[in-house]
């Protein structure tokens, strides 16, 4: 399958830039990391579908144990209600990695090795990079979605993630601290309506 | 007087509990995961609950269907609410205002610790 190139003229490309801008104002102000230190880089994906779901595996992003949290997108409560997702961020984590960015954010960790607690934690970082970004999008001038509390998981998310089937590809953001390889966030979005439009 | 904390992240109510220690405000905290289950805990305990720490996003019932919960039961009203979301939008900011006109704050994650200790301080009800 050929890889699909970024349009930067497409809002999508726009999209995954504030994504990206996100993580690092986050990991800048939360975890006192230098933006010197922190790269991104960006990459369009094809999304792998099942029964109608994002396929979501840490395979392809690290080697190791990963962390994987999703937060899904809706154009309204009522499609939230009817599960028709608009778009999704997925977050994953090196495992090895996770404990020590939890305790740079300055969360409370008493065990770095309890999974309920990794688990948790990385969902905490997802919710804060989703809610950020909504923000974000409101002041591109996109309407006010509707956003899903997280879920975590560990390695993949069995069945899938919900998502605007309309979609075939989804914005890759792979996020270096340090020159290492630590983080990675996929984001699929369907068309957002303008604010003035709803 | 109790502070409720309702956040599904542990690991966000466990960083309002040192940010509230590390205050010096010794307060007892109750805990719980979701709207559904913060409904219950202050329905036990609102005599004793004397500000309450909500977030946006939970399964089960959100912070809005929470506080749809709350303002309407005289009981329970007037008891202060700081709201702590990840979503900052005004348009977010104005909804939460609109179901509770009483809302005592509405602080964006990540947020700045005194800033959110000063919001306490000011709206926490004494026994």
């Amino acid at each position: 399958m050929d890889t699909p190139q970024p349009n930067v003229s497409d809002p999508f490309y726009v999209q995954g830039i504030l994504l990206a801008e996100v993580i690092k104002r986050i990991l800048n102000r939360r975890a006192d990391i230098q933006l010197a230190k922190i790269e991104t880089e960006l990459a369009l994906r094809p999304i792998t579908e099942f029964m109608e779901r994002m396929r979501v595996s840490s395979i392809e992003k690290f080697d190791s144990t990963t962390y994987i949290s999703t937060i899904n997108f809706y154009k309204s409560e009522k499609d939230q209600d009817g599960q028709r997702a608009l778009g999704a961020i997925v977050v994953y984590i090196e495992g090895k990695y996770i404990a020590e960015l939890l305790k740079r954010m300055d969360y409370p960790i008493d065990d770095p090795r309890d999974e309920e607690t990794l688990l948790d934690g990385c969902g905490t970082i997802c919710n804060l990079m989703a809610g950020n970004f909504k923000s974000g999008l409101t002041q591109l001038g996109y309407a006010e979605l509707v956003m899903s509390h997280f879920s975590s998981f560990r390695n993949e998310v069995l069945e899938g993630v919900p998502y605007d089937i309309d979609q075939q590809n989804k914005y890759e953001v792979t996020t270096r601290i340090d020159g290492v390889k630590r983080m990675v966030a996929d984001l699929t979005m369907g068309e957002i309506p303008k604010a003035s439009s709803t | 007087m109790k502070i409720l904390i309702v956040d599904d992240s542990r690991m966000d109510r466990k960083l309002l509990m040192m940010t509230l220690a590390k205050a010096g405000l010794e307060n007892e905290v109750l805990q719980a995961v979701d709207g559904e289950e913060g409904l219950k805990v202050l329905s036990e305990h609102y005599r004793d609950i004397g500000l309450i720490l909500l977030d946006w996003q939970m399964p089960n019932l959100d912070g809005i269907g929470f506080m749809q919960g709350v303002v309407n039961v005289p009981e329970v009203a007037d008891i202060p609410i700081i709201m702590i979301t990840a979503s900052g939008s005004e348009e977010n900011k104005k909804m939460a205002h609109e179901v509770n006109p009483k809302l005592a704050g509405y602080v964006v994650k990540p947020y700045k610790r005194d800033q959110l200790i000063d919001l306490i301080k000011q709206h926490l009800k004494e026994a």
